[in-house]
């Protein structure tokens, strides 16, 4: 996560979340949050949520489509997508490595 | 303000151009708690140290109705310099038997009245063609200033004076989104200091010290404001995140 989220700072945990939450498809803000808080358990704050928003549109990460009303859905961009696969299969290796070691303990 | 939306006020204007509406609605959906209110106010502090957007330049293309504009207000800070002048430099000392001279004082009443039908035209022009950068209270206030001058003319020198004051000091905020701040800013304190000195708050000698405010600050910042409008409206703006195009694309936002 450090090199793809690394500049994020302490936005990185956020921003993985929101990228894994349009990885289904596009959502607007409150979408992301109520999907975040499902998937992961941990509920974003309004300012946390758009402080990643606009770090990871910023980093070409995530694009804005054109607003419903007052809504406006973001959706991965292939950049994105591609940062997403590495994170979650970096994740998925490290969890898979710390769960064996730990069997390997007992 | 509903739902802790006023907290977006401490978020800077080009953030709240670009994120506004949508936290604005995602709050009327899910009205923030109180550690919510703390989170908002942290991503306003981030927001203002690690700015995220970049604003293209404001886009000012005067029109002749502008520069006219610019012109009235020009002229209306001049003529109330003009006027406050000439009645500081005619009047005679307190305690003299000596008369200002008549023709004089014609004339700077004169001018003053021409300089105040030029500030409602100004004040009229801002209410109507700058309303989408004043917002309704800016053209409601723009509107109670210009009757404050109206009044003034009519001779309620005092009712004037509040309104003038009131509205000035209302139309601020939102008058520095159409001139630099400093110029709001400005006219909002000169005429503060004026309606004081009205009422003698400010000053021992109230009459002295209200034609010196008037022809040294209050006449100044309305020049300066004439000055400021030549620049004409700005276009709307155009606000993205750093390194990328235009927010918003074609695609249509099929799950959402």
């Amino acid at each position: 996560m450090n090199q793809q989220l690394g500049d994020i700072g302490r936005f990185a945990e956020p921003s993985l979340f929101i990228l894994a939450s349009l990885g289904e498809g596009p959502k607007h803000g409150y979408a992301i949050m109520t999907d975040v808080e499902a998937i992961s358990g941990q509920r974003l704050g309004p300012g946390t949520l758009y402080a990643a928003l606009a770090r990871l549109e910023k980093r070409g990460l995530i694009e804005a489509l054109e607003p419903e009303d007052r809504r406006r859905p973001y959706r991965l961009t292939g950049v994105g997508q591609t940062t997403l696969q590495t994170l979650l299969e970096g994740l998925s290796s490290f969890a898979q490595t710390g769960l064996r070691r730990l069997q390997r303990a007992r | 303000m509903a739902a802790g939306t006023w907290l977006l006020r401490l978020y800077p204007e080009t953030w709240r151009a670009r994120y506004g509406a949508e936290l604005t609605d995602l709050l009327l959906a899910r009205p923030p708690s109180p550690r919510d209110r703390l989170d908002i106010l942290r991503g306003a502090v981030d927001a203002r140290l690690n700015p995220q957007l970049t604003e293209e330049p404001v886009l000012r293309v005067p029109t002749a109705a502008d520069r006219l504009l610019a012109l009235a207000g020009f002229m209306a800070g001049s003529l109330f310099t003009i006027w406050a002048s000439i009645i500081a430099v005619s009047t005679p000392p307190w305690g003299s038997m000596a008369l200002a001279d008549e023709g004089l004082m014609a004339a700077a009443y004169g001018a003053g009245l021409v300089g105040m039908i030029f500030a409602i035209c100004v004040l009229v022009g801002l209410a109507t063609r700058y309303v989408d950068e004043l917002g309704s209270l800016g053209a409601v206030a723009a509107i109670v200033v210009a009757g404050g001058f109206f009044f003034a003319i009519g001779g309620a020198s005092i009712v004037g004076l509040l309104l003038l004051m009131g509205g000035t000091i209302a139309i601020g905020p939102a008058l520095a989104r159409v001139v630099h701040p400093l110029v709001a800013a400005f006219l909002a304190l000169a005429t503060v200091l004026l309606a004081l000195a009205m009422f003698g708050f400010v000053g021992s000698d109230g009459q002295a010290t209200f034609w010196l405010l008037f022809g040294g600050s209050f006449g100044p910042a309305w020049m300066m404001l004439g000055f400021s409008l030549r620049h004409g409206r700005r276009a709307d703006r155009i606000v993205t995140a750093a390194g990328m195009g235009q927010p918003g694309t074609s695609a249509s936002p099929a799950g959402v």
